[in-house]
């Protein structure tokens, strides 16, 4: 077993991150959860917005009945947590330089706007390499920093619809194409980690920095797409949407519980399985018919199949008949609708409580990536606009109060949205 | 631009189907080694898996496979035998990270968990994926995509309220849990470089799942509001049908409703009471689609994104495969390759998901052929002689 050092031993305790230092310009979800991460494993990411311009999430349904509105956007809290958060308006040349100076002692710049705004403020990736040439930047367009798109406004499901991917969901009775989850944005973020640990490993052994587009829309198709576009190379044909449907497996599908709104989701795999799940129902007539069984048997009568399925589910608990299923090898499972109430969620932890001013105590996931020996945790809540302004300015920068004073009445800082 | 950004990494990989291989694949991608464990004779079961050219299976043309195991190279080992598990001791001894997704008590069982391992290689990342996690009441669940889209809380909010839940077609859970083990992977590698230390890395495609869709439908009700029903995710327009197809209408804040009200020459509708406010618009959705629908519908899908997107509306094509294969953004931005293996000729395939400015992500070689690399590997790196790698395959080891 290999000695470990004092030091060693004591970083082996601490955040996998401690000491890298990120400075954030994002807006909405594909920057700001990728620096999410960042912070949650211990890194010190500092959120730049402007209070003439804060973070457009700011604006989504936020709770009710709050003065302060700006601050208590549940989405905003979540995709926010464990930063420092600093206001500079970047379009005058104070806030730019301000910028600027922070440059030398960070590591990472991660930034989530449309190609032209960087560009505007002058604060490009040869601007800030020559400042220090050891800065990874990174940028997340929707749409790419090039091409006849790359002007294009982008948000929320526009990726996932110009990728492909709604074409291969939706109810098999019908021909419309079905928009999934907004999962484009966490594509994004978890490809522009890749990207980001592979420039710090690149970096620890070069000492050079470098600039990195992660354009959403090509993380996304290039993360999903794939097997698709190889079908459509090979054969020439898009396989559509079959619902809860498969290919090779019947029955699979969705089926009705007892109760309001209350479902489970059955995956017979092959003919013994099928056996199996007979006997948990204990073998009713029905399942005994020749045609169902094999597995193109249940295909050819699958409507037939899934209203006999549906007929047994829609008297069974859902928890109960997955507990009864599973026992008997059957892959099922309950259609969760509130996973905090959930057992499993539950007993693995998944959620922090955090406490804010404003939004007070709340319940917020943690990240799905667990490390034995530097677990990452959340560490603050979401910032308030601008709540380390002076922190970093004096902090870090060595700015007086006068000169912070001066800023804020100057409204190149500031606490409060200009409109607010 | 330099070669190789992980060049001097070491990957085993010992995983089948989409998460574990797609994992160990994005590392591949920049330079990393990564040795992919197959077993003799049937390989990853992906290769069973299609879409097959005309639909017609061999083990070395299966499209999944292809996508997600080029740069790879491929040895069998049996891990049932006993020899086999030392050879595996073998290669994680000279090895970086380890990525698998055999099950907890397997690996247990066969003395093969992070705690047997890192005894043998103290730096060792070993990255486990699982379906449910390693504890927990489901953690000895069978799995099917399907089921861990309902058990992650998503489905309920999918589909229509009057039919049942809806899966999403593409097998999300396994795609996004590859992602993120990746960066887990990374992560740990980065605090091993620091330290000299490795340890153990845990997804599971369930919470990963949930943490894809960013939450907005359970953190909203966390803060007090109602968890909303299934409604048409994907705003309250989603994709409306045109002349030639569906297009996608994503209007977020006011300003865009306003915009596109005036685009598409609705500019009473501005000021009637169903659309005031979020939670009108929501109420009436069905009759807010239906004006809309009426302006489209005569209307080209293209023409439409275009002129929209001219106006600054949010506005885009709800594409299929061959359409994103036709745009001109993409070839001029060089992002669909074309990769050549021996049995499937030159397929098409989507590139780089990012780029990289002193760094080279390349697809350098074709998912390999089952155990092409026993030589290079056996003898190459672990110095067995030929007739060592006789007798393992005689018997039944490699």
């Amino acid at each position: 077993m290999q000695k470990m050092t004092e030091h060693s031993e004591k970083l082996v305790r601490t955040s996998p991150l401690k000491g890298l230092r990120v400075l954030e310009l994002g807006l909405f979800v594909a920057a700001p959860a990728a620096t999410n991460i960042l912070a949650y494993f211990g890194a010190e990411v500092i959120k730049v917005e402007s209070i003439q311009r804060p973070d457009s999430m700011r604006a989504h349904s936020p709770m009710r009945g709050v003065q302060m509105w700006w601050e208590a956007s549940s989405l905003w809290n979540w995709d926010n947590l464990n930063k420092l958060g600093i206001t500079l308006d970047l379009a005058s040349p104070e806030g730019r330089d301000l910028f600027l100076r922070l440059i030398p002692m960070s590591d990472l710049v991660v930034e989530n706007f449309s190609p032209r705004v960087m560009e505007n403020f002058g604060l490009t990736y040869e601007v800030l390499s020559q400042v220090n040439p050891a800065i990874i930047m990174v940028s997340m367009p929707g749409y790419g920093r090039t091409g006849p798109w790359r002007e294009y406004v982008s948000f929320a499901t526009a990726m996932e619809h110009a990728s492909g991917i709604c074409h291969l969901t939706g109810y098999p009775s019908e021909p419309d194409p079905y928009n999934p989850a907004a999962v484009s944005d966490a594509f994004g973020s978890m490809n522009a980690l890749v990207a980001i640990f592979a420039a710090l490993e690149h970096r620890r052994r070069t000492g050079r920095g470098q600039f990195i587009e992660v354009p959403l829309i090509e993380a996304f198709i290039a993360s999903t797409m794939g097997p698709d576009v190889i079908d459509f190379s090979m054969n020439r044909r898009m396989r559509g949407h079959l619902g809860n449907r498969s290919p090779f497996m019947s029955p699979h599908g969705v089926y009705p519980c007892k109760g309001d709104d209350s479902w489970i989701a059955i995956a017979v795999y092959g003919d013994s399985e099928w056996q199996r799940f007979c006997q948990a129902l204990g073998d009713p007539p029905w399942s005994q018919d020749e045609k169902f069984a094999t597995t193109l048997g249940r295909q050819r009568h699958v409507d037939e199949l899934d209203r006999l399925v549906a007929e047994w589910t829609c008297l069974q608990d859902a928890m109960e008949a997955m507990f009864l299923l599973q026992a008997q090898g059957v892959a099922a499972g309950v259609v969760t609708q509130d996973v905090r109430a959930d057992p499993h969620f539950q007993a693995r932890g998944f959620f922090t409580e955090m406490d804010r001013p404003i939004v007070g105590k709340r319940r917020y996931p943690n990240w799905p990536i667990r490390l034995s020996r530097t677990p990452g945790k959340h560490q603050r809540p979401a910032p308030l606009l601008g709540q380390h302004n002076r922190e970093v300015l004096s902090g870090l920068l060595g700015l007086s109060e006068d000169a912070i004073a001066n800023l804020e009445e100057r409204k190149i800082i500031g606490t409060k949205p200009i409109w607010a | 631009m330099s070669d190789k950004t992980l060049g001097h990494l070491r990957v085993i990989e010992c995983a089948s189907g989409i998460a574990g291989p797609f994992c160990a694949r994005l590392l591949a991608d920049l330079g990393a080694d990564v040795i992919k464990i197959e077993r003799p004779g049937l390989g990853d079961r992906a290769r069973q898996v299609g879409p097959f050219p005309q639909d017609k299976p061999t083990p070395e043309s299966s499209g999944t496979f292809f996508y997600f195991n080029h740069n790879k190279r491929s040895v069998t080992l049996d891990l049932a035998s006993p020899t086999g598990r030392e050879i595996l001791r073998e290669l994680v001894k000279k090895s970086d990270i380890l990525v698998e997704d055999l099950g907890q008590a397997q690996m247990e069982a066969w003395e093969l968990a992070y705690a047997h391992l890192e005894r043998l290689n103290p730096g060792l990342v070993m990255t486990s994926i699982t379906p449910f996690g390693s504890y927990g009441p489901y953690k000895d669940f069978k799995a099917d995509e399907l089921i861990i889209q309902a058990l992650s809380g998503v489905m309920s909010g999918l589909g229509r309220p009057d039919k049942e839940p809806l899966a999403i077609g593409v097998p999300l859970s396994m795609l996004f849990a590859g992602l993120s083990a990746a960066v887990g992977s990374l992560l740990a590698n980065y605090h091993k470089q620091m330290t000299g230390v490795g340890q153990l890395v845990e997804i599971n495609m369930t919470e990963a799942f949930l943490m894809s869709t960013n939450l907005t439908r359970f953190l909203p009700a966390e803060f007090g509001a109602t968890i909303p029903g299934r409604t048409d995710w994907g705003g309250i327009l989603g994709s409306i049908e045109c002349k030639d197809g569906y297009v996608g209408l994503n209007p977020l804040t006011h300003a865009h409703w306003e915009t596109f009200a005036h685009w598409l020459g609705l500019p009473e509708l501005l000021e009637m009471p169903i659309f005031t406010d979020l939670a009108a618009r929501l109420q009436h959705r069905a009759e807010i689609r239906a004006m809309f629908r009426e302006k489209v519908k005569d209307r080209e899908r293209e023409e439409l994104f275009r002129e929209g997107q001219t106006l600054r509306v949010p506005v885009s094509p709800i594409a299929t495969v061959e359409d994103i294969l036709g745009y001109d953004h993409f070839r001029e931005r060089d992002f669909f390759i074309q990769v050549e293996h021996p049995i499937l000729g030159k397929v098409t395939q989507p590139g780089r998901p990012f780029l990289m400015s002193d760094a080279a992500w390349a697809v350098r070689s074709p998912a390999p052929l089952l155990g092409e690399a026993n030589g290079l590997v056996y003898s190459g790196l672990l110095g067995y002689s030929q007739q060592d790698i006789v007798k393992l395959r005689q018997q039944g080891v490699i």
